[in-house]
């Protein structure tokens, strides 16, 4: 079975360490929570493993379905199959949604095969049904004025539409509504399969109500320091985390 | 005479007093005070071999890439324009200019008093003025029932031949028209040249919308002039767009002669490679209660070159001016150049005029964004640079020429 594996993960931002010695295996199939607090390092993880040029990986190992993520460049990691659904999307003016994934689905593509825009739009409706996003959306810049909520819908959006491996996603729950929060929990456990990996941050043991990990993980200054299964999350919501680090200092 | 002092071998035949001698002497059937203006203007041509070095209006520009005397010779052929469709209705003209003189000269006498753009072209200015031989005549009389949609196309000569074009376009009082001109090549491979001079009139109320695209072959040369005479609440929108040739000088001038005219000039330049684009532009306020805005956004990636220096004018008398001006510069290579000359000349004191001009590199989070999702650094680039000329490329309400447009953008990056 193909897992994402990583191993002894060492990264840095500006000389300065930010995960220090990270491991975690999440086998296809299962869905694992990293939960944490501010600033413990969980969106350094994403997008190291995204091969972000300011994060700057001196040790450790992480592989996706047997590709060495270390030697990679970003675009050659997402056709390899991994998704990162951001924490806060970038806004670009001027590409429209449409486009865009559109761009994202062609560079998939064998060269010799033909781009069908009927399919591609029935699809892309389809998906945005799902998601409740309004059709319109397509025309628009991407991200560009979008609320906080109607970035993350985009990018599940784009997570449905680019059919990855692999997906993490970085606090999408933040900012969606009650409702979108729903429907958002339902496109990607409609996701779910034996051969598709999840790894979900959040803050909020409501997101893993829906999303119901099989692994739940603590992020502590740069390492995962307690597992355990979706209970562990509800622990977390009660008592806070001042219990793990007293712990950790014990 | 102007002359390459270096390599005087290589000055071009068209030069001396013995070409432009026998010139005249085949276009002896043409009226006489068209014989006048190109007699002019070539005495004019020799006194301007004296002007100094130092000419602001050529700041930043390596000048001599934009001289004549790499070429061979003049191509006369009356292939270089292409009308569509032609007509000859007392609704509107549009024919060529050769024609228009054989049956009614007296349709362009009037323009032979105009003068400009004169933004420091003086070469290429007075080069056309002697030496044009074809070009197109637009005129526009009668208010259309449907709106009317005009094409023309000027073809770049092959080989070192260079081609001058002389354009008129009349639109008489309240009427309307879209001009969409193409310029192109007869070959990837020509290294011609092609001078193209426009004199635009645009009568009362009338609304002209004009697009030209400039796709030339990169081994060539583009020397571009226009003039437009703006009257009372007239109203033009240009979008230039500028893909090709591997220099070109580029000066568009409005005139804001009588009140409530409207001048919206919009441009784009996608460069590559060593191609050098040299914009002048003037926005002159001659009346009160006018406007006009500009708009000119590059994108550059490996050596390309860009200046962009344009000058909102105002006269003493042209109070209420509205005017706007920003440049907008986009690098993305290391290599690639955008200088940038904002000015500003206000004589009057109730006025609101403001200009801007910004250079950045590709927003390296924007590009990071577009690769995640697995595109390709190039495309990734090409993609957010149409995204940044759409601002542009997006005033143009045709959606099929706005498809055709953003394909060659992006065509231009492979
Ligand atoms: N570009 C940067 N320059 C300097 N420090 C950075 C940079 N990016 C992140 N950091 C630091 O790295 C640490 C980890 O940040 P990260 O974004 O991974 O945290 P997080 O666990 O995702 O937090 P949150 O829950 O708030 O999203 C923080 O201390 C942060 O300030
Ligand atoms: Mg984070």
């Amino acid at each position: 079975m193909s897992t994402l594996k990583v191993q002894n993960l060492s990264v840095y931002i500006e000389d300065k360490p930010i995960l220090n010695d990270f491991s975690l295996e999440i086998p296809y199939g299962e869905v694992h929570a990293i939960m944490g607090p501010n600033g413990s390092g969980k969106s350094t993880l994403s997008k190291a493993l995204a091969a972000h040029p300011n994060y700057d990986i001196r040790n450790g190992t992480a592989e996706l379905d047997g590709h060495n993520l270390i030697d990679m460049e970003p675009d050659e990691i997402s056709r390899a199959g991994l998704f990162l659904a951001f924490q806060y999307p970038i806004e670009v003016p001027g590409v429209t949604i449409a486009n865009f994934i559109r761009a994202a689905i062609q560079a998939r593509m064998e060269e010799s095969k033909l781009f069908k825009a009927v399919d591609y739009y029935k699809k892309l409706y389809q998906k945005m049904d799902d998601l409740g996003i309004d059709r319109n959306f397509t025309a628009r810049s991407l991200n560009d004025g979008f609320s906080g909520g109607e970035k993350k819908r985009c990018e599940i959006l784009q997570m449905a539409m680019l059919d990855p491996k692999f997906c993490i996603l970085d606090e999408t729950d933040s900012g969606l509504d009650i409702d979108a929060l729903r429907v958002v929990s339902a496109g990607v456990n409609s996701m779910r399969s034996s051969n598709r990996g999840f790894l979900v941050i959040t803050h909020y043991q409501r997101l893993l109500d829906y999303i119901v990990p099989d692994k739940v993980h603590v992020m502590w200054e740069g390492k995962i320091v307690r597992s355990g299964d979706k209970d562990l999350a509800s622990e977390l919501e009660s008592k806070g985390y001042d219990w793990i680090k007293e712990e950790l200092a014990a | 005479m102007i002359i390459d002092k270096k390599n005087p071998a290589t000055t071009p035949a068209f030069f001396s007093e013995d070409y432009f001698e026998s010139f005249a002497s085949n276009h002896s059937w043409e009226p006489g005070w068209l014989a006048d203006l190109r007699k002019e203007s070539w005495a004019t041509l020799q006194e301007n071999e004296l002007v100094s070095l130092k000419d602001e209006r050529w700041r930043f520009s390596p000048k001599s890439r934009l001289g004549y005397s790499h070429f061979k010779s003049i191509s006369e052929s009356s292939n270089s324009i292409n009308l569509d469709p032609a007509s000859g209705s007392p609704q509107n003209i549009l024919n060529t200019v050769d024609n228009i003189l054989l049956d009614n000269p007296d349709l362009i006498a009037d323009f032979a008093e105009i003068q400009g753009p004169n933004l420091g072209a003086t070469q290429s200015y007075h080069l056309t003025n002697t030496y044009f031989t074809n070009g197109f005549f637009l005129k526009v009389s009668g208010i259309q029932n449907q709106k009317l949609h005009l094409l023309v196309n000027h073809t770049c000569p092959e080989e070192r031949f260079v081609t001058f074009h002389k354009n008129y376009v009349i639109l008489d009082d309240f009427t309307e028209v879209t001009l969409v001109e193409n310029f192109i090549s007869e070959n990837v491979f020509s290294q011609g040249g092609l001078s193209n001079l426009t004199h635009f009139k645009i009568g009362k109320g009338a609304k002209l919308n004009r697009i030209l695209i400039q796709n030339m072959a990169e081994g060539t040369s583009f020397h571009n002039l226009e003039n437009f005479d703006l009257h009372a609440d007239s109203l033009v929108v240009n979008v230039q767009c500028h893909l090709g040739a591997n220099q070109s000088r580029i000066e568009t001038k409005g005139n804001l002669l009588e009140p409530g005219a409207n001048f919206e000039n919009f441009s784009f330049v996608s460069g590559r490679g060593k191609q050098l684009f040299d914009q002048r532009t003037e926005q002159y306020h001659f009346a009160p209660h006018c406007s006009s805005n500009l708009l000119a956004k590059n994108v550059l990636q490996d050596e390309a070159k860009s200046i962009f220096a344009g000058l909102i004018k105002v006269d003493p008398k042209a109070q209420q001016t509205n005017a706007l001006q920003t440049n907008r510069n986009l690098l993305l290579s290391r290599d690639a150049e955008a200088d940038s000359l904002p000015g500003l000349e206000i004589l009057a004191n109730d006025v609101s005029c403001t200009h801007g001009a910004t250079t950045s590199r590709l927003n390296q989070e924007e590009l990071f964004y577009l690769l995640s999702r697995g595109i390709e650094k190039k495309s990734a680039e090409s993609l957010i640079s149409l995204g940044f000329l759409e601002e542009i490329i997006g005033k143009i309400q045709d959606e099929e020429l706005t498809q055709r447009i953003r394909e060659m953008v992006y065509t231009h990056f492979k």
